[in-house]
């Protein structure tokens, strides 16, 4: 069945591959005369390789040189817009009598992963080991997207399977949990958007206009009605290539996903009020109901000992803030959150089993502060190039948790002591991103820097090249320092290299 | 022996005299020709390699060049119009009474005479006789210029297409949608609420290559000096972005235009960014698409357009059988027109562009080429761009359309060419927008 589902899924990679070289440029087609219908795709190969041998608990065991990710992927997107057939069909006269311009937007998704077939003995045992999971892991047919866009003046619905993305900060996120993050296929090695899952999703905003001193004042809200939509982040199997470095599972302990009820009250929500003050100092309010990302760890008695991974609610208010300063030509952000109920890891409370306490455990939760300053500037290097500027994007980041338990820990085991890792009361991470283009665009260079002041870093050169229709990738990721944030994965140093076709 | 001397210097003093004569008979018959080659071109001329010296004066050296070297062959032709009839009977109106009714301020912007306040809803051309001996000539030249683009009130293109090329081959293409929201211009401005003093709004929204389809740029411009504002989409992190207003001279999407490369008189910058004189009023080779305006219609939703089944500009890479340059346009005209030459020099001390100079229609107000040199003042990039005038087959509108821009960039040796108006993309004005697409809140629609 999985084979089949895989062969199918290559099939239709296939043929958008060779649909993207027929349309002989990246220009997106047209179906139909009045150009109302929009069809582009994408195919996407990547190959990384590890460029260091694997330590620690990572599991299976790697080694420099060895092929760890052959990730394919194909999109389908098609757009309508139906304000040219309004007249022509009587399925939308309501909407033409309401006055709405209405259009709509599809995106199919072909994923598959072929290093549990095709790569290194080590990950096909992986599968073989745990060949339900992977064989649900590695492939996939969605509809990824499927939304439709309503608007009539001031007003604006998104209605459907979508992205929403809040907030100022780039890399970690604090406004921006709405959707939930699949991290299973290369975690922050991958950039974000590509990480995002889309879901069911009511969306609305009004555009006062000016009230008082304020600009631009927008009303935003969102629901996520979880008995049409109940998804949350996936959580990485033992053994796939990006897993968490972790202890193997325990013999005779099952482990348990709590995931969100199909019940309204378990819906996602969220609402912003955005505005703008003298024309240059943009602000927002919000506060939204999410999930988290990563379950939180609790160990029950039921009757014996279980692993329980609960995606917790999470309650979010926060702001943001943006401005364009003159003198230095340099725009500002910034942005805050409360978490009112973000659920932590203290031993003795979430897992007294360990401690050999015959009692279930519990999630406890504390508020915590996150935050976020930064700034974006291009600047003239012609020393390096004399066409184009170099945009250099620099963030500092921190989550402050202001009633600091000593008991807190991370829910993961170092390596070198056996014991969880400690987490501070203020954890604190700098980013920095440099990129510009050469050659009329053909060439882009870039380079990202994470920085975690407990002594972990990480560093990521790339390159992309534009060959009409292709997009050619070539990205080193490394990560060293000390196994705190970024740090875990301080051994999964990778040389990436990607080939996209367009059109 | 005295006389046969005098006779002597008497003989040598003619040969001076029939020598001189001569000479200067000579060197006037040589500029009378020379000078016949600079303006002796005739609608129905070709103008090639062969005959390249006809055209020197009227076009810039580096288009001499390229003439000269094959690249370009220029077919002169005429007009069946005049184009500094091109404009709307409203702003033929206006021409009467806006004479002395504003005036350049201290800030290099338009305020009113008298009160000295700043302009607003000005309709048609705010300057529509300019002194040549006005200090601030060359300022007001160039607000003509955008106001032949903003008269025509909200503006739309559905498809804008650029193509970005090497020395043989095109590279890639882009297409975007633009619109443009105008606060100026045109007589249905004065009833607009506009508190926030804006000039005009806009919005480019990439639709094609895939990987950066769907990243949109809103920019607010304001009245007066104040910076434009302006926010992108970025789909590859799903946000608006501030960003700096500043990096004008910066490429835009990877082509050979910087930011402010575009417009009217080809500078779509903030006018008093720049310190601005009038260089020469001279007569000059401008491109237009053909002899006769296109046809302006109203569209289903009541706005003017002008659409076309084809294209109309063909490119030498189009063009079977072409031995020119790719980028060159094969099957357009060039016209002699009275133009001004304006040099501008940024104030930015980090502008990327040296001195440019502008080669303006004094009465149809666009610009036909930029000269642009680099910040040590040596030649770099060349713009030359085609026009057309348009009516309306009642003659109630009347506008000037621009159908095509060229960039060159020999140092690098590429090419960018834009084409605003072909089949897939109507050239639409007075067009009804939404202003609330504009704002923060409504820019959302534009983003993925």
């Amino acid at each position: 069945m999985a084979k089949k589902r895989n062969r199918r899924v290559l099939r239709v990679i296939l043929c958008t591959f060779i649909l993207c070289f027929l349309s002989s440029t990246a220009l997106a087609l047209y179906v139909d005369k009045d150009n109302t219908i929009e069809m582009k795709g994408k195919v996407q190969t990547r190959f990384s390789f590890r460029t260091e041998d694997s330590s620690g608990f990572t599991f299976p065991e790697v080694s420099a040189g060895d092929w760890v990710q052959f990730r394919n992927i194909a999109y389908l997107e098609m757009t309508h817009d139906l304000h040219k057939v309004m007249d022509k069909t009587w399925l939308l006269a309501p909407f033409e009598a309401l006055k709405l311009d209405v259009q709509y937007h599809l995106v199919g998704r072909f994923l598959y992963e072929g290093i549990y077939e095709v790569g290194p003995d080590q990950f096909q045992m992986v599968k073989d080991e745990n060949y339900d999971v992977i064989r649900e892991f590695e492939s996939d047919i969605s509809l990824w997207e499927a939304y439709a866009d309503l608007s009539r003046g001031s007003m604006f619905f998104r209605i459907g399977k979508q992205n929403l993305s809040w907030g100022e900060t780039d890399v970690f996120r604090l406004l921006d949990q709405i959707n939930p993050l699949d991290n299973t296929f290369g975690g922050f090695f991958e950039d974000l958007d590509d990480r995002r899952i889309p879901i069911m999703m009511v969306r609305g905003s009004y555009n006062f206009g000016r009230i008082g001193p304020l600009g631009n004042v927008t009303l935003e809200s969102f629901w996520n009605p979880t008995p049409m939509d109940n998804t949350v982040s996936p959580f990485a199997p033992y053994g796939s290539v990006y897993a968490f470095p972790a202890p193997p599972p325990t013999e005779g302990v099952e482990t348990r996903f709590i995931e969100p009820e199909k019940n309204m009250d378990d819906s996602r929500y969220g609402f912003r009020l955005q505005g703008m003050m003298a024309d240059n100092f943009a602000f927002s309010v919000a506060h939204y109901r999410s999930y988290v990302d990563v379950p939180a760890l609790r160990v029950v008695l039921d009757p014996g000992p279980v692993q329980e991974l609960v995606y917790s609610d999470i309650n979010v208010t926060g702001g943001s803030l943006n401005f364009y300063e003159g003198f230095t030509d340099t725009v500002f952000r910034s942005e805050v959150t409360w978490t009112w109920d973000m659920p932590i890891f203290i031993p003795e409370t979430n897992a007294p089993l360990l401690l050999g306490i015959p009692e279930s455990g519990t999630i406890p939760t504390k508020g915590m502060l996150g935050f976020m300053v930064g700034f974006d500037k291009n600047m003239w290097i012609r020393l390096l190039n004399k066409r184009n500027t170099f945009f250099v994007s620099a963030q500092y980041f921190g989550q402050w948790f202001p009633d600091f338990d000593e008991r807190m820990r991370v829910a993961a085991v170092s390596f070198s002591t056996g014991e969880f890792e400690t987490i501070k009361e203020l954890e604190q991470s700098m980013t920095l991103l440099i990129s510009t283009s050469y050659r009329s665009g053909t060439i882009n260079p870039q380079l990202a820097f994470v920085y975690d002041p407990r002594g972990a870093y990480m560093i990521q050169p790339q390159l992309t090249f534009v060959w009409e229709p292709i997009r050619f990738l070539i990205q080193w990721t490394a990560v060293n320092g000390e196994q705190h944030g970024i740090g875990f994965f301080n051994d999964r140093d990778q040389l990436t290299v990607g080939l996209s076709v367009l059109f | 022996m005295g006389t046969e001397r005098a006779l002597r210097q008497s003989l040598t003093v003619s040969k001076l005299v029939i020598l001189s004569f001569v000479s200067i008979v000579a060197i006037t018959l040589i500029l009378c020709v020379g000078s016949k080659a600079y303006s002796d071109v005739s609608p129905g001329d070709v103008i090639d390699k062969t005959n390249y010296e006809k055209i020197e004066g009227l076009v810039p050296d580096r288009m001499l060049a390229w003439v000269k070297d094959g690249k370009y062959v220029l077919n002169v032709g005429e007009l069946n119009y005049d184009p500094a009839e091109s404009i709307s009977p409203f702003a033929r109106e206006a021409m009467e009474k806006n004479v002395g009714k504003y005036d350049i301020n201290n800030e290099g912007t338009i305020v009113e005479s008298g009160s000295g306040n700043q302009a607003r809803a000005i309709i048609g051309h705010p300057f529509p006789k300019i002194d040549m001996g006005d200090p601030e000539a060359a300022r007001k030249l160039l607000y003509d210029a955008l106001y032949s683009r903003l008269l025509q009130g909200s503006v739309r293109f559905a498809a804008m297409r650029a193509y970005y090329m090497g020395a043989s081959s095109v590279e890639r293409e882009l297409s975007l949608l633009f619109k443009v929201f105008a606060f100026t211009g045109y007589p249905g401005a004065k009833d607009i609420d506009n508190p926030q003093k804006y000039e005009q709004l806009g919005i480019f929204k990439v639709t094609d290559p895939y990987d950066i389809a769907g990243t949109a740029i809103l920019f607010w411009r304001f009245f007066g000096e104040k910076k434009d504002v302006s926010y992108g989409y970025l789909p590859g992190i799903r946000r608006v972005r501030r960003m700096t207003p500043a990096n004008r001279s910066d490429s835009i999407f990877g082509t050979d235009y910087s930011i402010d490369d575009a417009g009217y008189s080809s500078y779509d910058g903030k006018i008093p960014y720049f310190d601005w004189k009038i260089l020469a009023e001279k007569e000059a080779l401008g491109m237009y698409l053909g002899p006769n305006q296109v046809a302006l219609t109203h569209n289903e939703d009541g706005e003017w357009s002008a659409s076309t089944e084809t294209n109309p500009i063909r490119f030498g890479f189009e063009t079977e059988g072409w031995t020119g340059s790719i980028w060159a346009p094969t099957n357009v005209i060039v016209v002699k027109r009275p133009v001004y030459l304006v040099q501008g020099i940024a104030k930015d001390p980090y502008y990327n562009y040296g001195p440019q100079t502008l080669w303006i229609d004094k009465e149809f107000y666009c610009g036909y080429y930029k000269e642009i040199s680099d910040r040590a003042g040596k030649e770099w990039k060349m713009l030359h761009n085609v026009w057309t005038g348009a009516i309306s087959a009642d003659d109630t509108n009347r506008i000037v359309l621009y159908p095509s821009g060229t960039m060159v960039d020999e140092r690098y040796n590429h090419t960018t060419v834009w084409d605003f108006y072909y089949s897939q993309s109507p050239w639409v004005t007075m067009a009804r927008d939404n202003i609330n697409d504009y704002s923060l809140g409504g820019f959302v629609r534009f983003c993925k």
